[in-house]
Formats: structure tokens, C-alpha cells, sequence
């Protein structure tokens, strides 16, 4: 018997009670598929990394720790999982969106079933298309019989068809509590986008939701949930830049009451696009460096664990971030001198642009073997000397341009 | 941890995940090899001689290799035991692909492959079995002796309009998609998909 026939021999031995979703995909709707995808084409979904570990050999697929991509689209975005809308079908007047009920473009309605997205999504799965399920919708007429929905979606995907792979379902506005607890039992992420960073800003853009009460209550009661049941995940949210005129000052300060109040896993941001036939379609398109700087700054909160206080130095008197890192535009109003990576903290080296929280302790440990004496020696441990170069002094020598530091 | 003692030899050694990298690159050359058994993982993160930089490079672009084979090759069903697809490494990662497929699987029998070589995979009971065999034809073949493997219909179609529905013209950034989804790695899993809508963009530009 060949290695061959053995592995075919375990294969025809192996009776897993697994079931096998929809296999004729002939009469499948694709102008359906195409619609409710491109519904969710402005949500973000950064990661899939989850820390559920899956066990047992009854299942169809597993979780990665690091999260995986399984495509790029041309504008340089991942595409990792199945991410669509249940319905198009949308109650709400949001000014923004093409499923608005005022929107006057808006197209045909199209709806799923949970069995028929629960098949497709299990059949993505296996040809390794997708690494898993990102379910959002409208609210239909009704957003408690919209969520039950996506909650049976979930059921058959986790209960039917031992799937084991990711899930991230939205939390429509407005959902009853027992429904987000629903979604939780199934998800590995649930989310709730905020959209805006003010009760007085989100009112400019939706009439028909009220901020306290559909959003905030409703990410205190994910925040509670997760507390006392947990969530591999987390929960996150997105919210639109510029939509509504605000400025990225109004957004750094509800990005920190968000991460602090609500403990919250990630911020999304999506730069304010308009749509035709919408409410807002006259008004100018925000640019995607506004999206960018605001990200660096979330990083430099999150990741770098710099003070509010510290970050709002990058801002100028309107509340914008420059087109520039916002880290370089800290650095300039922090650093009094030049920074000696032989002498400085972990938290001062973090502090000079081009050194990340890798670089910083690559530093920290090379330089207890040996004193660090030339500038190629940084960049061989990962710093980039094009934006740290200004900031640091190596064996005496700077290359710093700052006026305060040359004299 | 027991505590060293004066004069213990102490044996520096990369983690065995790492060496695994470094041994299945195409390009680690015997001194690489050498050189690894008297480093530890520490050493090399802060390294600043290029002899180990280089080793630290060997083991990251293996590690590229499989985490974007992991995430761009795709499968077809044969059967209801068997999944296969085109595959065609730089570097020796197939088992490594291949046998963390398995384990997303159960006691599915996985086939990558190409003209020259395959890999198969299962994960059972008796926990991972492999084997590296000719090419992706004749492996399916020998399978096919054994197996039930009528062939399904794909979902190619579908994901192509699924992969087109989500691509925003207003965000366009064709270098960043070129950074994300090398030309490299797009032949070697066989992405047809994303090839052809990025010929049809770029044949939309030139007319």
C-alpha cells in the first residue's frame, strides 16, 4: 500500500457528522450576491484575528491568531471575509447611504435567507475564498426580525454546520438587548458603528436614530455583556470622517472616550464619500489622508500608549491633523535635544519617529551587548533612519535641522 | 527554569519553528545553516551583523511565503473528501501549507500541487499524515482509484463578482494592491481572479 492509498484509506474511514451546504450554485442570484456586497464596501474589517482556539475533529474550519488575507482589491484593501449585507432594505433616512429610504437612487431591494447566506458562506469558506462571515444589513421595517436573522444565519453556520471559522455580525441601532446577547454566543466580533463623533454631529446626518439611545446604550449593553459572558473578539465601531463638517479633533476625543468608556477592541474610520441620489451627494468628498492621520493617531493612543495630552500637540488651531506623521509634528514639540539611543527609556526612544515598539526593544537589548556607534546599525535593527535620523544623536553626531538644536 | 552553573556549556539554538524557515528557503546556503546553530532567537532579532540579518531575512520571506499561500490559493471540491489546488512555492513550504489546511479540515484529503510536484495532507484521528508526491494530475488520478471525486462545480463565478463588488473606484491605489498582492505570489497560488480584473482596469486606462 502506497502513502497515497493510506491517506485515502483514512479519508474513506473518517466519518465526521458534518453537514455539506448547497452544492448547485446555477440559479444563484448573482446580481443579489453583487448588490449586498457592494452595501458593505465603505464597512471596515481590518482583522480576523481571533484568540478562540478550536479543538475536536467533528468541525468544518478554525480560527487564525494572526488573521489572514485571502485577496487585495485594486484600491489596496484586504479582503478577508465575506462581507455583505442580509437586506437592502432600510428603514432609516441616513443621508450618506445608498440604502438610505430617502436615497432617490436607491435600487432594487434584495434579501437573503439565513439557510441561503449560511450556504454561501460555508462554501466560500471551503474553496479558502473568505476567512469567514462579515454580516451587516439594513433594518428592514423592523430591526429586532432583521436581527433575528443574521442571529439564525449565525445558528446554522455554528450549530448545523459545525463551522468553526470566523464570524463578525453587526448590531443593528436600536436592537433589543436580549438580541445582542443572541449575537454574542455566535460571533467572535460584534460591532456597532457609531458613524459620528457627537449626538450633535450624528443628528446632521441621520433623523431617524437617536445617538443615546440606539447607539450608546446599545455599545454600554455589548460592553456589560462581554464583561460577564466574554468575546473572543471584541467589539469594535466605524465612524465617517468629515460627513457631518466635524474636524479630527472632534474625532480624536470620541475615539478616547470610546476606547475608555465603552473598552472597545478597534476604531474604524471611513473618509466621507458622497453617493449619488443621496441627501448629501452634493457635498464634497473628504480625502483618504484625513482617514490616514487619524489611524496614526489611534495607533499612537492604542499601540504606542502616548497621552491624549501628548497627541493633541499634532492638531492645529482648527482641530485638523497636518498632512504630515503626526508623530514627527509631537516630536518636534516634545524633544528638547537629540535622543541617544544608547542612553534613552524604552518610552523615550518610542517617542522619535521611525522607532516602533519592535525597533525600540531591538535597541534596548542590542545595546547591553553593545554600545550602538553608527547610524547603520539602527537601521540594521529596524529603525527608519529617513524620519528618526532628526531626532537622534549617534556617537555625538546629529543630523538634526531644528533650529534649537544647530545653534 | 534550573539555574546555570560556572563553566555549563550553554547550547544557543533557534526555536525549531525557526530553523524549519531557514532550512525550506531555496536560497539558505550551508553557512546559513552553520551559522543558525550558534545564535538563539534573541541574537538574531538584535542583530547587527549582516551574516545574521541575512539569516533574519532567509526566515522572514519563508514565513511570507506560507502566510500568503494560506490566504491566496483556493480549492475545488472532489467528492466529499478531497480539495485541490494549484500551487507552485518559491520555497520548500509545502507539508507546512499543507498540513495547517488539514487540521482546518477534518478528515478532508488536501492536494496542492502543480506539473511538477503535489502535496497531500489528512487530518484524522491518528493526527496529520503527508505525502509529496508527482504532479497534481497524476496525484488525483491515483486518488481517483480510491475516492469518490466527482468533480463540482466551482465558485469562481461567484467570487468574481463578489471580489468586483467590493473594489471602490474612489479609493483606487494601485500600489498599495501591488505591495499586498505581489504579481509573485498571485501566479504562484494561481489567483485568476485578481489578475483578470486588474488587466481589464489597466486595458480601461490604456484605451
Amino acid at each position: 500500500m502506497t502513502n497515497l492509498d493510506k491517506i485515502a484509506h483514512l479519508a474513506e474511514k473518517s466519518e465526521y457528522d458534518v453537514s455539506t451546504p448547497r452544492k448547485n450554485w446555477d440559479e444563484f442570484d448573482l446580481n443579489k450576491l453583487e448588490a449586498l456586497g457592494a452595501g458593505t464596501k465603505h464597512d471596515v474589517c481590518a482583522s480576523t484575528a481571533t484568540p478562540r482556539v478550536v479543538k475536536g475533529l467533528q468541525r468544518i474550519g478554525n480560527t487564525s491568531r494572526g488573521g489572514i488575507c485571502h485577496s487585495f482589491t485594486p484600491d489596496g484593501r484586504c479582503v478577508s471575509l465575506f462581507k455583505t449585507l442580509f437586506t437592502n432594505d432600510c428603514a432609516h433616512d441616513c443621508k450618506y447611504c445608498p440604502n438610505s429610504d430617502d436615497c432617490s437612487t436607491k435600487g432594487k431591494t434584495y434579501s437573503y435567507t439565513p439557510k441561503e447566506l449560511a450556504d454561501i458562506t460555508l462554501s466560500l469558506y471551503q474553496g479558502n475564498y473568505v476567512e469567514g462571515l462579515f454580516l451587516s444589513s439594513g433594518t428592514g421595517k423592523d430591526e429586532d426580525i432583521i436581527m433575528e436573522k443574521l442571529i439564525e444565519t449565525a445558528r446554522i453556520l455554528r450549530e448545523d454546520y459545525k463551522y468553526e471559522g470566523y464570524i463578525h455580525l453587526k448590531i443593528l441601532p436600536g436592537t433589543d438587548k436580549d438580541y445582542i446577547k443572541r449575537s454574542m454566543e455566535h460571533a467572535d466580533r460584534v460591532s456597532l458603528n457609531i458613524e459620528s463623533c457627537s449626538k450633535n454631529r450624528f443628528h446632521e446626518v441621520s433623523s431617524t436614530k437617536h445617538y443615546d439611545y440606539d447607539i450608546l446604550r446599545r455599545q454600554r449593553y455589548i460592553r456589560d455583556l462581554m464583561e460577564k459572558n466574554g468575546l473572543p473578539a471584541s467589539h469594535t465601531t466605524q465612524t465617517i470622517v468629515g460627513g457631518a463638517g466635524e474636524n479630527d479633533k472632534e474625532i480624536f476625543e470620541s475615539m478616547i472616550r470610546e476606547y475608555r468608556k465603552m473598552d472597545l477592541k478597534r476604531m474604524y474610520y471611513s473618509s466621507f464619500k458622497p453617493v449619488e441620489g443621496t441627501a448629501l451627494d452634493d457635498k464634497e468628498e473628504v480625502p483618504n489622508s484625513r482617514e490616514h492621520r487619524l489611524y496614526q493617531t489611534d495607533w499612537l493612543f492604542r499601540v504606542y500608549d502616548l497621552k491624549p495630552n501628548e497627541i493633541t500637540l499634532a492638531f492645529d488651531e482648527k482641530g485638523f491633523l497636518p498632512d504630515g506623521d503626526p508623530k514627527i509634528e509631537i516630536a518636534k514639540r516634545v524633544f528638547d535635544e537629540p535622543v541617544d539611543p544608547n542612553e534613552a527609556s524604552y518610552e523615550r526612544l518610542l517617542r522619535v519617529p521611525g522607532i516602533g515598539p519592535k525597533s525600540a526593544s531591538r535597541i534596548i537589548k542590542s545595546r547591553e551587548k553593545e554600545e550602538i556607534n553608527k547610524w547603520s546599525e539602527l537601521s540594521k535593527l529596524g529603525v527608519v533612519l529617513k524620519r528618526a535620523r532628526t531626532f537622534l544623536k549617534v556617537n555625538g553626531w546629529t543630523h538634526s535641522t531644528l533650529d534649537r538644536w544647530s545653534s | 527554569m534550573d539555574s546555570l552553573y560556572i563553566g555549563q556549556v550553554v547550547e544557543l539554538s533557534l526555536s525549531k519553528r525557526k530553523l524549519e524557515l531557514l532550512k525550506a528557503n531555496e536560497n539558505t546556503e550551508r553557512g546559513d545553516l552553520r551559522l543558525a546553530e550558534k545564535i538563539d532567537d534573541d541574537a538574531l532579532q538584535t542583530a547587527r551583523k549582516d551574516k545574521i540579518i541575512r539569516i533574519r531575512e532567509l526566515i522572514r520571506e519563508t514565513g511570507r511565503e506560507i502566510h500568503k499561500m494560506k490566504g491566496f490559493v483556493r480549492f475545488k471540491l472532489l467528492g466529499e473528501k478531497v480539495k485541490c489546488g494549484y500551487m507552485k512555492p518559491e520555497h520548500e513550504v509545502g507539508f507546512m501549507v499543507l498540513d495547517w489546511f488539514a487540521k482546518r479540515f477534518p478528515g478532508k484529503v488536501i492536494v496542492l500541487g502543480n506539473k511538477e510536484q503535489s502535496w497531500v495532507s489528512i487530518y484524522t484521528e491518528e493526527g496529520v499524515s503527508h505525502e509529496k508526491s508527482g504532479s497534481l494530475e497524476s496525484t488525483l488520478d491515483e486518488l481517483g482509484e480510491e475516492l469518490d471525486m466527482e468533480k463540482k462545480k466551482d465558485l469562481t463565478e461567484v467570487w468574481e463578482r463578489y471580489y468586483e463588488s467590493q473594489y471602490s473606484e474612489r479609493r483606487k491605489n494601485e500600489e498599495l494592491f501591488k505591495k499586498n498582492m505581489p504579481e509573485k505570489y498571485m501566479k504562484r497560488a494561481g489567483n485568476k481572479a485578481e489578475r483578470k480584473f486588474e488587466l481589464q482596469k489597466l486595458d480601461k486606462f490604456k484605451s
